[in-house]
Protein backbone atom coordinates (compact mmCIF):
# COMPACT_ATOMS: atom_id res chain seq x y z
CA UNK A 1 0.00 0.00 0.00
CA UNK A 2 1.02 3.56 -0.58
CA UNK A 3 0.23 4.54 3.01
CA UNK A 4 2.25 2.93 5.71
CA UNK A 5 0.33 1.76 8.75
CA UNK A 6 1.52 4.88 10.54
CA UNK A 7 -0.49 7.10 8.28
CA UNK A 8 -4.06 5.93 8.59
CA UNK A 9 -6.17 8.70 10.08
CA UNK A 10 -6.63 6.77 13.31
CA UNK A 11 -2.90 6.29 13.81
CA UNK A 12 -2.16 9.87 12.89
CA UNK A 13 -4.49 10.99 15.67
CA UNK A 14 -2.89 8.57 18.07
CA UNK A 15 0.46 10.12 17.24
CA UNK A 16 -0.92 13.55 17.97
CA UNK A 17 -2.00 12.19 21.35
CA UNK A 18 1.33 10.58 22.04
CA UNK A 19 3.28 13.65 21.02
CA UNK A 20 2.51 15.05 24.39
CA UNK A 21 2.82 12.54 27.16
CA UNK A 22 1.66 15.07 29.75
CA UNK A 23 -1.88 16.33 29.71
CA UNK A 24 -2.92 19.90 30.28
CA UNK A 25 -5.13 20.93 33.12
CA UNK A 26 -7.51 23.83 32.66
CA UNK A 27 -6.57 26.84 34.71
CA UNK A 28 -8.16 30.08 35.85
CA UNK A 29 -5.98 32.90 37.11
CA UNK A 30 -7.66 35.70 39.01
CA UNK A 31 -6.01 38.88 40.08
CA UNK A 32 -6.92 40.99 43.06
CA UNK A 33 -5.14 44.12 44.22
CA UNK A 34 -2.76 42.16 46.44
CA UNK A 35 -2.76 38.57 45.21
CA UNK A 36 -3.11 36.10 42.38
CA UNK A 37 -5.54 33.23 42.77
CA UNK A 38 -4.95 30.21 40.55
CA UNK A 39 -7.63 27.56 40.22
CA UNK A 40 -6.99 24.29 38.45
CA UNK A 41 -9.46 21.50 37.73
CA UNK A 42 -8.11 18.28 39.17
CA UNK A 43 -11.04 15.90 39.48
CA UNK A 44 -10.20 12.63 41.19
CA UNK A 45 -6.81 13.78 42.44
CA UNK A 46 -5.76 13.57 46.06
CA UNK A 47 -3.53 15.97 47.94
CA UNK A 48 -0.57 13.62 47.66
CA UNK A 49 -0.94 13.38 43.87
CA UNK A 50 -0.21 17.08 43.37
CA UNK A 51 3.11 18.92 43.34
CA UNK A 52 3.34 22.71 43.42
CA UNK A 53 6.49 24.72 42.75
CA UNK A 54 7.11 28.42 42.42
CA UNK A 55 10.35 29.61 40.94
CA UNK A 56 11.43 32.76 39.11
CA UNK A 57 7.91 34.06 38.83
CA UNK A 58 6.58 30.83 37.37
CA UNK A 59 4.10 28.59 39.14
CA UNK A 60 4.48 24.97 38.07
CA UNK A 61 1.78 22.44 38.82
CA UNK A 62 2.23 18.70 38.38
CA UNK A 63 -0.27 15.99 39.13
CA UNK A 64 -0.67 12.29 38.53
CA UNK A 65 -3.89 10.36 38.43
CA UNK A 66 -4.00 6.61 38.07
CA UNK A 67 -7.48 5.44 38.75
CA UNK A 68 -7.74 1.70 38.85
CA UNK A 69 -9.96 0.13 36.27
CA UNK A 70 -12.93 -1.45 38.04
CA UNK A 71 -12.01 -5.05 38.71
CA UNK A 72 -13.17 -7.61 36.18
CA UNK A 73 -14.58 -4.85 34.02
CA UNK A 74 -13.87 -3.37 30.63
CA UNK A 75 -14.22 0.17 29.42
CA UNK A 76 -17.08 0.68 27.03
CA UNK A 77 -16.23 4.33 26.73
CA UNK A 78 -13.17 6.19 27.96
CA UNK A 79 -12.55 9.92 27.72
CA UNK A 80 -10.95 10.79 31.01
CA UNK A 81 -7.18 10.89 30.72
CA UNK A 82 -4.93 9.08 33.18
CA UNK A 83 -1.28 9.63 33.98
CA UNK A 84 0.64 12.85 34.28
CA UNK A 85 -0.81 16.33 34.03
CA UNK A 86 1.24 19.49 34.18
CA UNK A 87 0.90 23.18 33.71
CA UNK A 88 2.95 26.33 34.17
CA UNK A 89 1.78 29.87 34.61
CA UNK A 90 3.91 33.00 34.68
CA UNK A 91 2.78 35.31 37.45
CA UNK A 92 5.17 38.19 37.07
CA UNK A 93 4.31 40.10 40.19
CA UNK A 94 3.93 37.24 42.67
CA UNK A 95 6.32 37.60 45.58
CA UNK A 96 6.84 33.91 46.22
CA UNK A 97 6.13 34.33 49.90
CA UNK A 98 3.11 33.16 51.77
CA UNK A 99 1.83 30.79 49.08
CA UNK A 100 -1.25 28.89 50.13
CA UNK A 101 -2.80 25.88 48.43
CA UNK A 102 -6.00 23.95 48.96
CA UNK A 103 -7.52 20.98 47.14
CA UNK A 104 -11.26 20.65 47.48
CA UNK A 105 -13.92 18.91 45.39
CA UNK A 106 -11.37 18.32 42.63
CA UNK A 107 -10.33 21.98 42.39
CA UNK A 108 -6.88 23.15 43.41
CA UNK A 109 -6.73 26.76 44.59
CA UNK A 110 -3.32 28.40 44.97
CA UNK A 111 -3.09 31.90 46.42
CA UNK A 112 0.08 33.89 45.81
CA UNK A 113 0.65 37.30 47.37
CA UNK A 114 1.90 40.01 45.05
CA UNK A 115 5.15 41.78 45.73
CA UNK A 116 4.73 45.35 46.93
CA UNK A 117 4.72 47.60 43.91
CA UNK A 118 7.87 49.64 43.65
CA UNK A 119 7.01 53.28 43.88
CA UNK A 120 9.41 54.39 41.19
CA UNK A 121 12.17 56.62 42.45
CA UNK A 122 12.96 59.98 40.99
CA UNK A 123 16.62 60.28 40.15
CA UNK A 124 18.28 63.62 40.52
CA UNK A 125 20.81 64.70 37.89
CA UNK A 126 24.16 65.46 39.39
CA UNK B 1 4.27 17.41 14.64
CA UNK B 2 5.81 17.34 11.16
CA UNK B 3 7.36 13.98 12.01
CA UNK B 4 3.85 12.61 11.93
CA UNK B 5 4.24 11.98 8.23
CA UNK B 6 7.30 10.08 7.06
CA UNK B 7 9.38 11.53 4.26
CA UNK B 8 8.87 8.53 1.99
CA UNK B 9 5.19 9.24 1.77
CA UNK B 10 5.66 12.27 -0.46
CA UNK B 11 7.27 12.37 -3.84
CA UNK B 12 7.61 16.15 -3.64
CA UNK B 13 8.93 18.05 -0.64
CA UNK B 14 6.38 20.82 -1.28
CA UNK B 15 3.60 18.44 -0.44
CA UNK B 16 5.21 17.50 2.82
CA UNK B 17 5.51 21.18 3.68
CA UNK B 18 1.87 21.69 2.85
CA UNK B 19 0.93 18.97 5.32
CA UNK B 20 3.29 20.26 7.95
CA UNK B 21 1.83 23.74 7.67
CA UNK B 22 -1.66 22.36 8.01
CA UNK B 23 -0.82 20.51 11.22
CA UNK B 24 0.81 23.64 12.59
CA UNK B 25 -2.23 25.79 11.90
CA UNK B 26 -3.54 27.28 15.14
CA UNK B 27 -6.98 25.99 14.29
CA UNK B 28 -5.75 22.42 14.05
CA UNK B 29 -3.67 22.75 17.20
CA UNK B 30 -6.69 23.99 19.10
CA UNK B 31 -8.82 21.11 17.84
CA UNK B 32 -6.15 18.60 18.78
CA UNK B 33 -5.86 20.16 22.22
CA UNK B 34 -9.57 19.77 22.86
CA UNK B 35 -9.28 16.17 21.85
CA UNK B 36 -6.24 15.40 23.96
CA UNK B 37 -7.40 17.03 27.13
CA UNK B 38 -10.55 16.64 29.06
CA UNK B 39 -13.44 18.41 27.48
CA UNK B 40 -16.80 19.30 28.81
CA UNK B 41 -17.94 16.75 31.37
CA UNK B 42 -15.60 13.96 30.33
CA UNK B 43 -16.75 10.51 31.33
CA UNK B 44 -15.75 6.85 31.41
CA UNK B 45 -18.18 3.94 31.22
CA UNK B 46 -17.16 0.44 32.20
CA UNK B 47 -19.04 -2.83 32.22
CA UNK B 48 -18.13 -5.80 34.37
CA UNK B 49 -18.75 -9.44 33.57
CA UNK B 50 -21.14 -9.84 36.45
CA UNK B 51 -23.39 -7.13 35.08
CA UNK B 52 -22.36 -3.93 36.80
CA UNK B 53 -22.11 -0.70 34.81
CA UNK B 54 -19.96 2.07 36.29
CA UNK B 55 -19.92 5.63 34.99
CA UNK B 56 -17.26 8.06 36.18
CA UNK B 57 -17.58 11.72 35.26
CA UNK B 58 -15.26 14.65 35.98
CA UNK B 59 -17.13 17.42 37.76
CA UNK B 60 -14.45 19.50 39.44
CA UNK B 61 -15.78 22.14 41.81
CA UNK B 62 -19.34 20.89 41.78
CA UNK B 63 -21.24 20.02 44.91
CA UNK B 64 -23.77 17.26 45.49
CA UNK B 65 -26.67 19.66 45.32
CA UNK B 66 -25.47 21.06 41.96
CA UNK B 67 -25.89 17.71 40.21
CA UNK B 68 -29.08 16.18 38.84
CA UNK B 69 -29.17 12.63 37.55
CA UNK B 70 -31.87 10.81 35.63
CA UNK B 71 -31.93 7.33 34.12
CA UNK B 72 -34.54 6.48 31.56
CA UNK B 73 -34.67 3.76 28.91
CA UNK B 74 -30.99 2.96 29.40
CA UNK B 75 -29.85 6.57 28.99
CA UNK B 76 -28.13 8.35 31.85
CA UNK B 77 -28.43 12.11 31.88
CA UNK B 78 -26.10 14.20 34.01
CA UNK B 79 -26.86 17.84 34.56
CA UNK B 80 -24.60 20.04 36.66
CA UNK B 81 -25.17 23.64 37.47
CA UNK B 82 -22.72 25.59 39.56
CA UNK B 83 -24.10 28.14 41.91
CA UNK B 84 -20.67 29.60 42.44
CA UNK B 85 -20.79 31.23 39.04
CA UNK B 86 -22.35 34.44 40.25
CA UNK B 87 -19.79 34.90 42.95
CA UNK B 88 -16.97 34.53 40.44
CA UNK B 89 -18.21 37.31 38.17
CA UNK B 90 -17.09 39.83 40.77
CA UNK B 91 -13.47 38.87 40.40
CA UNK B 92 -11.05 40.04 37.78
CA UNK B 93 -9.84 37.29 35.49
CA UNK B 94 -6.33 37.24 34.22
CA UNK B 95 -6.86 33.98 32.42
CA UNK B 96 -10.00 31.87 32.21
CA UNK B 97 -10.12 28.34 30.84
CA UNK B 98 -12.22 26.34 33.24
CA UNK B 99 -15.86 25.87 32.39
CA UNK B 100 -18.47 27.11 34.76
CA UNK B 101 -22.16 27.35 34.90
CA UNK B 102 -24.28 24.69 33.36
CA UNK B 103 -23.08 21.44 31.81
CA UNK B 104 -25.14 18.56 30.63
CA UNK B 105 -24.40 15.20 29.10
CA UNK B 106 -26.37 12.12 28.12
CA UNK B 107 -24.86 8.70 27.64
CA UNK B 108 -26.43 5.44 26.51
CA UNK B 109 -25.47 2.60 28.84
CA UNK B 110 -24.79 -0.95 27.70
CA UNK B 111 -27.31 -3.71 28.29
CA UNK B 112 -30.73 -3.72 29.84
CA UNK B 113 -30.55 -2.05 33.21
CA UNK B 114 -32.34 -2.41 36.46
CA UNK B 115 -32.94 1.32 36.85
CA UNK B 116 -33.90 0.98 40.51
CA UNK B 117 -30.40 -0.22 41.36
CA UNK B 118 -28.77 3.14 40.61
CA UNK B 119 -26.29 4.46 43.16
CA UNK B 120 -24.37 7.70 42.85
CA UNK B 121 -21.53 9.33 44.75
CA UNK B 122 -19.65 12.60 44.25
CA UNK B 123 -16.16 12.69 45.71
CA UNK B 124 -13.17 14.91 44.96
CA UNK B 125 -14.88 16.26 41.86
CA UNK B 126 -15.58 12.82 40.39
CA UNK B 127 -19.13 11.54 40.08
CA UNK B 128 -19.43 7.75 40.21
CA UNK B 129 -22.73 6.19 39.13
CA UNK B 130 -23.27 2.44 39.52
CA UNK B 131 -26.08 0.45 37.97
CA UNK B 132 -26.82 -3.26 37.68
CA UNK B 133 -27.91 -4.91 34.49
CA UNK B 134 -31.14 -6.87 34.79
CA UNK B 135 -30.56 -10.61 35.09
CA UNK B 136 -32.36 -11.32 31.81
CA UNK B 137 -29.91 -9.05 29.97
CA UNK B 138 -26.92 -11.10 31.02
CA UNK B 139 -25.64 -13.87 28.83
CA UNK B 140 -27.30 -17.12 29.82
CA UNK B 141 -25.75 -20.53 29.52
CA UNK B 142 -27.92 -22.79 27.47
CA UNK B 143 -27.65 -26.46 28.07
CA UNK B 144 -27.63 -28.64 25.01
CA UNK B 145 -29.69 -31.77 25.52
Amino acid sequence: MFYGSCCTPRNAWRNVMAEKSEHDMPLDVLETSDAYVVRASLPGFRKEDVEIKFEDGVLALKATRNEAEPEGAEYVHQERAQGAFSRRARLGRASGEGIKAELKDGVLTVTLAKAKESQGRSVPIE
Amino acid sequence: MSELIPKEMFAFPEMRHLFRDFFNEPMFREAAKEWRDEGNLALDVSESKDGEVVVRASLPGFKKEDVQLTVRNGVLNIKAESKEEKEIKEEKFYRKERRWGSMTRSVALPGKLDENSVKAELKDGVLTVKLRQSPEAQPRRIEVK
